[in-house]
């Protein structure tokens, strides 16, 4: 187990980078197949999250930083998706608060 | 570990420069606060770039918003017109190009500054790669008649990612400075923060594109 951990530790960058590849044909298989749904809106902000907290933990190695720019950066990637998710749920709603003309 | 690489004698010398009313002061002089290099990875100055970055970004995404509201239909049929593949394919170039800049730094934290310029040349390849695909992307659709005024998910759609090819650009230019500092010997395994600072402003474009991508390309 600890010859497996530190072989993941070794290759950890690596790992990640693979993840987010694998996350970025997921979305792309998602945008060529499937229909659009809620679901689907959940499953591509999650992957939109997981991917941003990856490069901000991990490659841009905010973890440990200030925590004002490691929040601000988070809270970033988590603000748009969750639009994305109530957009779709409440487009109408939306329209109507911002419409310009009475 | 991006951000113990600063140098802390820079750092002593940046916030406590002694001035000539240091020197004929009756009062105890005040030390400075020690700097914590690890509170701010590059420099102060790049996040304020960051973040105005990020605001500029964030106006385009809630425009996407409002006008996706606003023209529902237009945003359904939009992306299945454009090229999903160019759109992936660059996500991925991003992807490999922010992977290419940790491993250039981890590099030369190792004090292997030639392997850190191949890297961070891989990083600006990809940023070119990017570039590219985004010009033959761009040539794609005005051949079967898709243009900034075709409708609003467009006009959305090259505004976003003009402004954003726009960042790869100058990113791409900053990485090049980067690596002249590299190889004239100014940043070393101890003293880099100027690297730092560059590769966070191009993580900051790969991360802007995490969002542009699903916006634009996969969500209906």
């Amino acid at each position: 187990m600890n010859k497996l951990a530190n072989i993941t530790k070794e290759y950890r960058i690596d790992i990640i980078w693979l993840s987010l590849i694998a996350m970025t044909l997921l979305s792309a298989a998602i945008a060529e197949k499937a229909e659009p749904s809620l679901t689907i809106t959940v499953v591509i902000s999650v992957i939109i999250i997981v991917k941003a907290r990856m490069v901000i933990d991990h490659f841009m190695e905010l973890k440990g930083a200030s925590p004002y720019i490691y929040h601000l950066m988070n809270a970033y990637f988590y603000i748009f998706p969750l639009l994305a998710i109530l957009v779709w749920l409440f487009p109408a709603q939306l329209a109507e608060l911002t419409q310009l003309s009475p | 570990m991006i951000t113990s690489n600063n140098s802390p004698q820079e750092a002593t010398l940046t916030l406590s420069p002694l001035t000539s009313g240091d020197l004929i002061s009756d009062t105890p002089k005040q030390e400075a606060p020690p700097f914590d290099p690890k509170r701010i990875p590059g420099n102060p100055a790049i996040w304020v770039g960051i973040f105005s970055e990020l605001t500029e970004f964030g106006i385009f995404f809630v425009i996407y918003f409002l006008a996706r509201a606003h023209y529902p239909e237009q945003f359904t049929s939009g992306p299945l017109q454009l090229h999903t593949t160019a759109g992936t394919i660059n996500t991925l170039v991003l992807l490999t190009s922010s992977f290419c800049v940790v491993k250039g730094i981890a590099a030369l934290r190792a004090s292997r500054p030639d392997a850190a310029v191949r890297w961070l040349w891989m990083t600006v390849a990809a940023g070119m790669s990017y570039l590219v695909i985004k010009y033959w992307e761009y040539q794609w659709n005005v051949d079967r008649g898709i243009e900034v005024n075709t409708n609003n998910f467009f006009a959305v759609y090259y505004y976003t990612t003009f402004n954003h090819m726009l960042h790869v650009g100058w990113g791409s230019g900053g990485i090049i400075w980067a690596i002249s500092q590299i190889k004239s010997g100014n940043y070393t395994a101890t003293n880099h923060s100027g690297l730092i600072a560059a590769a966070c402003y191009w993580h900051m474009i790969d991360l802007a594109w995490i969002i542009i991508f699903p916006l634009l390309y996969v969500l209906r």
